[in-house]
């Protein structure tokens, strides 16, 4: 049993990263030479997926151009020996098949609306769903999500919530875990709590965006039912479908959670990200160091 | 007394003084003129073109000498240089697979293209005509530096229109100009300077190297004093330098310090990367060029590499005439070519940011690299 499909919710706006996402998509923001999208992308395929959806605004081709092949670029590259330089591009073409949705524009903000634009691609299987803005540092790309179906098919779950212990003052910003004590099913959750405050909030686990979800999924994110942000939030569904439902959670363990929704967040992907790569790490730190911090 | 000037205007300022265009300050009760720096820069000043009369009148007849002598001054290239030209046509090939879909030019620094800091640091010291010399086929600079009217709608609506006023403020200080560079010219970074012929007309001007970053507390402070010394010493170039450590000298060119120097700062050569090096002053992508450089570089052939490459050019005007380096000072010059160097520039620029330092700050201490 494996998961093949995994949507990727790249419909925002990005405002953030105003003005340069007025260029492109705030998803080809890079984080060294790879724009942060394709991280995920290749964490999916680490994880064995094969079948990527990525949801994007209407109107918007930039993540779709970069996807796709270049002749006169690979030309250029291939004139000039360079052409090892598409290499972790080609890895994709070669492992998985890239679906672009534009998501309607009637679809309320918030994160359950990719899923509801991906429904077709979906289909009767089930599926990873990861938040765009959420990037994991890990050793080997699809470690977390790969832990992440194991226990799906494992417990016959459906559906597995990637989570993170945060300080209890930062819990507002965050979904907070409701925990049962299930002694057929460890870290079994009933409830998504979004943005508390810390002496409401049942746990200091939080979810972050990555997900398997089983089809049953799509019938529990209900679009007339919409946050208070007015918004709609796939963690309401999730807390629906735990109601009569298996729903576990997944440390992110040796993975490490990072975000790079705004410019500063996404500068410490940068730099964390750096001082993983062999190439790059000494560099980096001696640089750190002659910086009087 | 009434005064009128034919277009730059001269105003009364009472008790002897008047201002003049160009930020001229007359002051007739001594017997200079002197030019105020509106950045704060160290004035200048002239002797009186009439002699060395003090507490004259200005009757018409000093008034048109004036004039015409600042119409000489303006003429002779000493004023405010107003154009700027942005070389922007490299493949940025360190920088794939990302720039696939953009060009390296708009690779973030912070949330805005790096390309985005060149203008605003042209814009600091005065320029008000930037062209930005690209690829043939490429027009995401332009676009980015356009108008984007559904942008703008969907940000007025959600009360985030000050997103944009980093560019609105851009758009309404500069024009831009865009040059395509002929696939027939040479590579080399000569090349962008006849690409951009047309724009430089005999005017002299500032000419930027995309990859370069000047990260300083007030963007173009440092240019507009390569600016004011151009001016002060009325030259063929002043090239923008960086003091290095010896070890670091292998990878950057270099310039020759002048051994019978007629001004500060005179340089009889740029050298390539050698080693020993010729100082320790490494060459920076920031110049300020005379219009002789037109004639030169246009008959000038390719050399290494088979490019063309502007410190040959440079290097016939320090025979023909007279060309100084302005090393940087009051800032840190960083390169955004490569990933690496990139991200560095971003930590540097961000450790600048009052939005961003304290947190960052605190961020690297707990990445314990000390240790």
């Amino acid at each position: 049993m494996s998961i093949n499909k995994a949507v990727i919710a790249a419909a925002g706006r990005g405002t953030r990263f105003l003005p340069v996402a007025k260029a492109y998509a705030k998803e080809l923001v890079p984080v060294l030479a790879k724009p942060n999208i394709q991280y995920l992308v290749e964490e999916a395929i680490g994880a064995g997926i094969t079948n990527i959806a990525i949801v994007i605004r209407v109107g918007e081709t930039t993540i779709k151009n970069y996807f796709s092949p270049d002749k006169n670029l690979e030309k250029y590259l291939i004139e000039n020996n360079k052409i090892e330089y598409l290499d972790s591009l080609k890895n994709i073409w070669k492992k998985a098949k890239l679906t672009f949705i534009e998501q309607p524009l009637g679809l309320p903000y918030g994160t359950g609306s990719p899923v509801l634009a991906a429904k077709k691609f979906i289909g009767n299987d089930d599926f990873a769903y990861f938040y765009g803005d959420d990037f994991i540092l890990e050793t080997t790309p699809g470690q977390l999500l790969s832990k992440m179906i194991s226990k799906f098919y494992q417990y016959q779950a459906s559906a597995i919530l990637a989570v993170q212990k945060v300080p209890m003052e930062e819990i507002y910003r965050y979904g907070s875990i409701k925990y049962i004590n299930d002694p057929n099913y460890p870290n079994r959750m009933s409830e998504i709590l979004e943005k508390l405050p810390a002496d409401q909030a049942p746990s200091n686990s939080v979810n972050i965006g990555r997900f398997i979800a089983s089809n049953k999924i799509l019938k529990n994110i209900d679009i007339n039912k919409l946050s208070r942000d007015n918004e709609l939030w796939f963690t309401d569904a999730l807390t629906k479908l735990a109601q009569s439902n298996i729903v576990l959670t997944q440390s992110t363990q040796d993975s490490l959670w990072l975000t790079t929704g705004d410019p500063l967040r996404w500068l410490k992907a940068n730099i964390s990200t750096a001082l993983q790569d062999p190439t790059l790490k000494d560099d980096l730190s001696s640089f750190l160091k002659t910086l009087s911090v | 007394m009434r005064i009128r000037t034919s277009n730059k205007g001269f105003g009364d300022l009472g008790d002897n003084h008047f201002t003049m265009g160009l930020n001229f300050k007359v002051d007739l009760s001594t017997k200079f003129l002197t030019r105020v720096d509106p950045r704060g820069l160290e004035p200048l000043t002239f002797p009186m073109p009439w002699g060395r009369a003090t507490n004259y009148a200005m009757g018409p007849k000093r008034f048109s000498i004036l004039s015409k002598f600042l119409l000489c001054y303006h003429k002779s290239n000493m004023t405010n240089i107003s154009k700027a030209v942005i070389t922007a046509a490299g493949r940025g090939t360190r920088f794939l697979p990302v720039v696939k879909s953009y060009q390296k030019e708009l690779v973030p620094i912070l949330a805005k293209p790096n390309i985005q800091y060149l203008v605003e640091e042209a814009i600091g010291a005065g320029i008000t005509e930037i062209a930005i010399v690209h690829r043939p086929g490429e027009d995401a600079i332009k676009d980015y530096f356009s108008p984007d009217l559904e942008l703008e709608k969907y940000l007025q609506e959600n009360n985030k229109m000050e997103y944009l006023d980093s560019l609105k403020a851009i758009s309404d200080k500069v024009n831009f100009s865009y040059f395509a560079q002929s696939p027939e010219l040479p590579y080399g970074n000569g090349s962008p300077i006849i690409a951009a012929k047309e724009f430089i007309g005999t005017d002299p001007f500032v000419y930027m190297f995309g990859d370069d970053l000047i990260v300083e507390s007030i963007p173009g402070q440092y240019l507009t004093k390569m600016i004011a010394s151009f001016n002060k010493y009325q030259i063929d170039a002043i090239v923008s330098t960086q003091e290095m450590p010896t070890i670091e000298m292998k990878r950057y060119g270099a310039v020759v310090p002048h051994s019978n120097p007629s001004i500060p700062h005179q340089i009889s050569a740029l050298l390539e990367k050698t080693d020993p090096p010729p100082s320790n002053f490494a060459v920076v992508g920031r110049y300020v060029i005379s219009n002789k450089i037109m004639d030169v570089i246009k008959n000038q052939n390719t050399s290494k590499d088979n490019e063309l490459w502007l410190a040959d050019g440079l290097n016939t005007l320090t025979q023909t005439g007279i060309v100084a380096d302005e090393p940087i000072t009051n800032g840190v010059w960083m390169t955004t070519g490569d990933p690496l160097r990139w991200l560095q520039a971003n930590i540097a620029v961000a450790l600048q940011d009052p939005k961003f330092k304290d947190d960052l700050r605190e961020f690297l201490k707990n990445l314990n690299v000390n240790k």
